[in-house]
This record gives structure tokens, sequence and C-alpha cells, in this order.
């Protein structure tokens, strides 16, 4: 460590992402004298190279293929894409955001501070800046440490080897592969699958499970996996990836399943999205002591404090959920203690959203969840296909499914599949906040037409008295 | 040492209040708890508690100014020594919650949170933190157990020194099932929770619908489990002590007394108001059996189903509390026949031991001198103070006119009495005063 003047601060948060950027500003709202470090781009993975870069793609290859294929709406049209420019337009996107935080932290009166922080005791960090300056060395009073997560490499395929990609290539890919192999079904692996077989690549999906997505139930991943096969994209389940070897044009990628068959996929490039990994390599959190699971996740407490009172994890660092607005909550929640407030990691429900097409949005238990939390569960349904809205889009594949218990009338869950399910599932994430009832939900005015509707509709289909569907 | 603020605790039913008596002094030794200071709201007044014990530096607001809830009103230096004492006494399984001595206000004992679904919006869970109470033990009484900010304040009011808190029976658990026995007898838990329950609330209601404090009929005691600690929302600020006023335009009873007066002189019963008052009292008590109720140090609140009213007279002796016992089996006659006979021998400090420990206090008519009052509660939860009967100001159909009205202030402990309840009870004792006639429907 560096000798001489440590800088002194009340907090230091480690990682501006979206859980490390929020939980600065809210502890700069609270008069906390805060320094926040960042080695890279503000806002994190979310910002510069998951959430946000991904949701531009999906929205710009939806436009392109919704366009060639609207011939029912009187619509013909065969649409170019430039990737390259499809690059630039996000990176603006990315741009701006990024900008943003950093003018937004700064404005809540951060300090900022540039490299990559590491603990030398449990009240002092050493900064390390790029290319062999000096180490700033601070001090301080309590520490949220929120690093995020990088994406697992799978033996034998290296991301440092051009045609093998991370989620972080394929999403600066300046051209359109004409073959590419995806290993991993999950929802990352699904969504850029959608992408690129949008753009007219051939996608080869080759997962270990015997299903996409297994998490979310088969009612679900049969639609997704239809739809995706409509768009041409082929499932390879029970397969794990073994190797790749380069060949006369492109790549070859071997699998193999449990009992030893093989099978080789022919790919201009590989996209491997097999889950994330925590950030702590670089922290040095023995020195802090602070302890990790076997996965090496810092475990919190509701607090978010981790097994040293003043020092907090937060977001992917801290474990499952790996979802950026748990990250956010989280950072809140920690930024709020440190004030010494009462906020604590209580919520009813984390909404998760996948950005398949349809997309799929889920919050709170599931019917057998319920049940098994000693409920009982009532569940009621709105096909897409009966909403006029859904109808109007074009898309009607899905529905929403709401769960409740019978004997009050509590929402207790949500699952929704279909048009913009990622938007809809608030009501329902909101309905089981509040502790409102079915009665709550179904009596309160939807606006017509809207796929919103769907949500009042399935609450009535619970209580049994649904407009739209029969009541069965 | 450290000087820190300290700010008006939440006052229970609103965000402000007029801070009207300063009851210490900058350079004062204070103990924990002890009050310091009177704020009265649209409905009540109410004793701030000291947070802890320390000697007060400076007071920041005049007496007469409006003080919102969360505004600092005194500065003061902790009793460090006190601070560790009760740091102990709470024995905290683990030491991470003195992570430093931080200046907060609110020093509530950290609640853990549950994995177990609980039916409250997020402010409400925050508000349970912050009190120091584990809303996964309390049972709401909205509709399905749902818990409002008034279950968290009636918790965080009513709970229990000596139990620990965390053996409460769990609120709406999906069964259905709790804690509740057939006709309210004994209860240990904090509300109603089966709906076949709250069918049956046409009966004196053995425990309130907010989930307050367990509550037996017929002075079975019953212990208040389910409570989060007591010092923890003591610390956390909960007001110890509350007050409801309200007044009553009396015509009609001086009226009735006037008509009455020479009957009862045919009897020679010299008859005054009070014989009436305590008609009405004890009516209002029959239908609000937690006022007539006395609650220990453990927070088991015992109600009682007679009706000794102990009337609270100033003599050249300080004060005596001598007790009508039976009070609702008596006839108005009898009850000022015994009232003057009572008096005459407090006045003369005649009274025997048997003639005092009623189950609820009157003050006499002015007897404190005051239009308003509060009494020392001792292990009685409610008292009421009378004042006197004066042509007073009253707004009748949109004009002043001179009325002859009556002043009254009813004090409650609220760990056994809610702020509602008391209204309700203040309400229903005006109503009777107003219209007196209506005690004939119950009279025996």
């Amino acid at each position: 460590m560096v000798d001489g003047d440590a800088t002194e601060t009340e907090l230091v948060v480690i990682g501006a992402g979206p859980g490390g950027y929020v939980a600065a500003i809210r502890a700069a709202q609270r008069d906390l004298d805060v320094t926040l470090v960042e080695k890279g781009d503000f806002g994190g993975t979310c910002l510069n190279t998951g959430c946000i870069p991904s949701k531009a793609y999906i929205t710009a290859t939806d436009i392109a293929h919704e366009a060639s294929n609207a011939e029912l709406m009187g619509i013909s049209a065969n649409p170019e894409v430039d990737l390259s420019a499809m690059n630039e337009w996000k990176n603006g996107v990315v741009d701006q955001l990024t900008g943003g935080v950093e003018k937004l932290c700064k404005a809540n009166g951060a300090t900022l501070v540039e490299g990559t922080a590491r603990f030398v005791d449990d009240h002092t960090v050493a900064v390390d800046g790029s290319e062999g300056q000096d180490s700033e060395t601070i001090a301080f009073e309590n520490a949220i440490v929120a690093t995020g997560s990088r994406p697992i490499e799978v033996p034998g395929f290296a991301y440092s080897d051009e045609p093998v990609w991370s989620s972080t290539d394929a999403l600066a890919a300046t051209e359109i592969p004409d073959r590419l192999v995806v290993v991993g079904g999950g929802y990352i692996g699904m969504e850029l699958s959608t992408v690129f077989a949008k753009l007219g690549t051939e996608v080869m999906v080759v997962e270990m499970l015997d299903d996409i997505l297994p998490q979310y139930g088969s009612d679900v991943t049969k639609i997704i996996r239809s739809k995706a096969e409509e768009l041409g994209i082929e499932f390879n389940f029970g397969e794990g990836a073994s190797e790749w070897t380069e060949a006369d044009e492109g790549i070859v990628v071997e699998s193999e399943t449990e009992d030893g068959e093989t099978s080789s996929y022919e790919a201009d490039a590989v996209l491997v999205a097999v889950g994330r990994a925590p950030v702590t390599d670089t922290l040095d959190l023995e020195a802090a002591g602070i302890e990790t699971t076997d996965r090496g996740t810092i475990p919190t407490d509701d607090r978010m404090r981790t097994n040293v009172d003043h020092i907090h994890a937060i977001g992917d660092v801290a474990g499952d959920p790996m979802l950026a607005h748990a990250a956010s909550k989280e950072g809140i929640v920690a930024a709020e203690v440190v004030a010494g407030e009462p906020a604590a990691m209580d919520v009813q429900a984390v909404p998760a959203a996948v950005f398949t097409d349809p997309e799929i949005a889920t919050a709170g238990m599931t019917a057998a969840e319920a049940e098994e939390a000693g409920f009982d569960p009532v569940v009621g349904e709105m096909p897409f296909r009966a909403s006029g809205r859904a109808l109007t889009t074009g898309h009607t594949d899905g529905f929403v499914k709401i769960v409740a218990d019978a004997e009050s009338g509590f929402v207790l869950g949500g699952k929704i599949v279909g048009p913009e399910a990622s938007e809809l599932i608030a009501e329902v994430t909101l309905a089981i906040e509040l502790g409102a009832t079915l009665e709550d939900v179904a009596s309160t005015v939807h606006t017509h037409p809207t796929l919103a509707e769907a949500v009042m509709e399935a609450a009535e289909n619970a209580e049994g008295q649904a407009i739209h569907t029969l009541n069965r | 040492m450290t000087d820190t603020p300290f700010t008006l605790p939440d006052l229970g039913e609103s965000d402000s209040g007029e801070l009207v008596t300063w009851l210490v002094e900058a350079g004062e030794t204070i103990s924990e708890d002890q009050p310091i200071a009177e704020v009265e709201t649209e409905k009540s007044v109410v004793e701030v508690p000291a947070p802890n014990a320390g000697t007060v530096t400076e007071l920041l607001v005049e007496e007469g100014s409006t003080v919102e809830v969360g505004a600092e009103i005194l500065r003061m230096e902790a009793d460090e020594s006190a601070d560790a004492e009760s740091a102990d006494a709470e024995a905290e399984p683990a030491a991470d919650s003195e992570a430093e001595p931080e200046p907060t206000d609110q020093p509530a004992e950290e609640v853990t949170i549950s994995d177990e679904r609980v039916f409250a919006p997020p402010r409400v869970r925050r508000l349970a933190r912050e009190l120091g109470v584990d809303i996964a033990s309390i049972e709401g009484s909205e509709t399905g157990g749902r818990i409002n900010e008034d279950d968290v304040r009636a918790v965080a009011e009513s709970t229990d020194e000596a139990e620990d808190g965390t053996a409460g029976p769990k609120p709406f658990t999906p069964s259905g099932k709790s804690a509740v026995s057939k006709d309210g007898e004994a209860v240990s838990g904090t509300g109603i929770t089966d709906k076949s329950e709250s069918k049956a609330e046409s009966g004196p209601k053995p425990f309130t619908p907010s989930g307050k404090s367990a509550v037996s009929k017929g002075g079975e005691a019953v212990s208040g489990a389910g409570m989060a600690d007591k010092e923890a929302a003591r610390s956390a600020g909960a007001v110890t002590h509350a007050a409801h006023y309200d007044t009553a335009v009396v015509a009609e009873l001086t009226d009735l007394r006037a008509e009455l007066e020479p009957h009862a002189e045919a009897h020679g019963v010299e008859l005054t108001l009070l014989p009436l008052l305590i008609k009405a009292v004890v009516r209002a008590l029959a239908e609000r059996p937690t006022l007539n109720a006395t609650v220990d140090e453990d927070d088991t609140v015992t109600t009682s189903d007679e009706y000794h009213i102990g009337l609270a007279v100033a003599t050249d002796d300080g004060l005596a509390v001598p007790v009508v016992r039976n009070a609702d089996e008596k006839t108005i006659l009898k009850l000022a026949d015994e009232i003057g006979d009572l008096l005459d021998r407090a006045e003369a400090g005649e009274l025997t031991a048997e003639e005092t420990g009623g189950t609820f206090t009157v003050t006499t008519p002015g007897a404190i001198g005051d239009e308003y009052a509060t009494l020392p509660l001792d292990a009685e939860t409610a008292s009421l103070a009378l004042g006197a009967v004066e042509l007073r100001p009253v707004v009748a159909d949109g004009e002043v006119v001179a009325r002859e009205t009556l002043p009254l202030s009813l004090s409650v402990d609220p760990r056994a009495v809610d702020s509602t309840e008391a209204a309700a009870f203040v309400e229903q004792v005006v109503g009777y005063l107003e219209s007196p006639t209506r005690l004939l429907l119950t009279l025996t």
C-alpha cells in the first residue's frame, strides 16, 4: 500500500453498475460523504454490455423482422440490415446513458475515483489506477461492494479466441454471422439467439438440460420454443459443448451427451452463455476479513451486510437473483442502512423478465410455490388471443396467469408470456407488494384497448367472473 | 458524551402538534422515559418521553409553537453509563446492531426480516422496523389479516416488557387458524384471525379490532404474547400516555337534574349531577371493556365485569379517591345518597381501605380546578376528568350562543387502549350526557 495521506470517506462504493451508482446517489442524498470507485465505464454490465445494448438490438431486429413479416397487414418489405450502423446507434444509446449516470453521481455530490479497488484492511482500500499510476489509499467508515459479475467461460472455449463470443462480444459484432452456435439455453442465450435468428443467422442452440429456461415451466417454454423454431432456431438438448476447431470455412463445435454420443456443428462463431460468475478476484476480500460462498459470491444479511458489519455487498457479487433491478434495490437498502435508516431487503417479489419473442415476465410465487408455502392457491388466466389489443398487434401467443390465495384473495404471483410482458408484470408486482387482492386488481379500471386489460381479466377469471373468457 | 438532538416522535394520529409545556429545562438531568414535554394535537394531549437518560443541553422550541413530527425539539447529552446498562439489559444475541453509537434518533432494536409472505404495504413494513416491531408477528386488522399502519403502532405501543416478542402467534397463516377461542375467553393472540370470529361482534368485544393487546373477559388474565419488545418501542419514541378530550353540551342533563331534584329531596337525598354522570360513564364502560381494566407490568390487560368507580376529590389532606362499588347495579337515588356520604367522609379523612380500589376513576367536576385535567393512571387503563359545568360559547345553527357545557378529558394507557377506542369512548359519554334520556334504555 501507499504510505502517506489516505483520503477519508464515510462510504466507499466499489463498482458503478446499477447497484453501485444507485447506492452512491442514495447515500449522497442522505448527506453521506461518498466515494464511488469504478475501473471502467459507469453503468456496469447492465448499461454497457448487458440489458441496454441487448434491448437495443432486440428492438432493432424486431423492426426488421416485423417489416418483412407483415404481408397479412398488407405490408411487403425486404429491409436491409447494416449491423455496423446498428451497432453505432446502440453505442450512442449506451454513451448517453452512461454519461448521464456519471453526471448524476457527480451532481449528487459523490466523489468519483477511477481505478480498481482492493481491500488493504477492513477500513482501507487501495485504488490502482491504469498503467502504473500510483495507487490511491482511501480510508472508509463503511463500504459497499458492488463489483458485479462476468460471463463464465466453458473449458475449451476461451473468450480470447476470435470465434468464441461472450455475450459482450455478440453485442459488439459488426457483421452478421451466417451460422451461430449458442451454448446455453438460458435467458441470455435465448435473447441473443432470437436477435441473430431475426437477422437471418442460422442459430443452433446446444443446451445441457432438456429444455430452455426450465425455471419458467413448460407452459411458458413450449410457447417460446415453438416461436423460436418458427424463426429457424434449432435446439439440441442434453448436450454439452466440449470443444471447437477451425474448419475450412468457419469453425466446428463439438458436443457430447451424457452417454458419450458426440455431435458436431459447423458455424462461423460460437456464443457461450452459460451463466455469470461474481467478480471478487480483484478485491482481496481476505484483507478485510470478508467471507465468500463456494460459488464465490459474498453472503449478506437482510441489511445487505457482509460478515463484516460495516461492509455491505449488493448486486451480482452478492449472489442471486443476478438482476439489475435487484442490485439497485439492494443498493438503496445498503445506502439507507449506512445512513442509519430502518431499511431492509424485505421485498415480497423481485420481478424477472426475459426479452425473448414473445417476452416472459414473472413475479412472486407460482401456484406450486404458493401451495408449498401453505396457501390454497387459485389461478386465473387470460390468453392473449382473447385480447383485442393483442390481436391488433399481430401477436397473440401467450397469456397472463395470476396466482392468489383462495381464502383471502391476496395476489401471490403472476406469470406473463406475450407482447410487452416485461411491462405488464409491474402491475402484478405492485399488487404483491401492497398486499392487494384479486378484487382490488379486478375492480381497477384498465384502459381499453390495452394489453394491461389482460391482467384485470386474469384476476376476474380467478374470481370466476371474467368477461372475455369462459370461467372454468 | 455526545450532544445529540432529539426529534419529536410519532404522535400516532397527527403529523404535528403544539408544544404546550416543557416539563424539563436546560441543564436538567433526566431519566429514560421521563415526560419531557406536553404536545397537543387536534384531539389529544400527549406526554413525550425522554429517549434515554442524560442531561438536557438546550431546548430548541418555544412553548406554544407548532412542531412537526421529526423536527428537533431539544438537544441532550446521553448518559453513557445508562446507555451501556440498557444495552446490556437487552441482551443482544449478536453484537452487530450496535456497530457505532451513531447520532440517529431511531435506535429501535433491529428486526430480522422473515422469509414468509407478509401482507402489508412497503411503508408499513418499514414503519414496523422503525418501531422495532417484527411485522411477521402482527395480526392485521384488515380483511384477510392485511396489516396497516395503525396495527403496527398499536403493537409497538403495547409491547411486552417481560416477553421477548418472538413467541407470538403468526399473523395470517395460510391455513387461516390462529389462537382465538370461541367466546373470546382465553386468548393469546393479538387480534381476530378467523372470519367466523368477526361475525360475533355484537357483544362486548374481548379485544379491539385493531389487534391490540390480548384481553380476556371476566377477569381472566391473558398474556399479551406476540408483542415486540417494549423497550424497543419506547426507545423508538412511542408515546406512553395519551389524553383525549371533548366537550358535552349538557343543557338537557341539567334540566333533568332540576326536574328530579324535588323528587330526590322527598327521599331526603340531595341530587347533584354526579350520579347522572357516573351512570353515563358506567354505561359507556360496559361497551368498551378495555377502559374498565387494569394493566400490569407484563402488559397483561385484565378487564373487570364489575364497575367500581373511584371519585378523585381534592381534600385538605390532598387527593382522595373514595370508590362507589358496583355503580352499575345502583339506582341514581342510591348513588346520590352514597356519593354524598363518601364525599363527606373523604373530606373528613374518614375513608376506610375498603372504600378505595376502583376499576375506573372519575375526577369530580372542577375538583382539580382546571377545565381539563389528566390523572396519573396507576394500574388502571383509563380515567376521566370532568370539568365544571359553566356557560360557554357554543356554535349552534351557525351562531355563537352560550350553553351550559361540561369539558371532559380521558387519560388512557396506550398499552391497553388505542386512540380510536379512547375517542369512541369519549364520544359515547358525550352522547349520553347530551341526551341523558338514552340512559333509560339500559335501566336495570
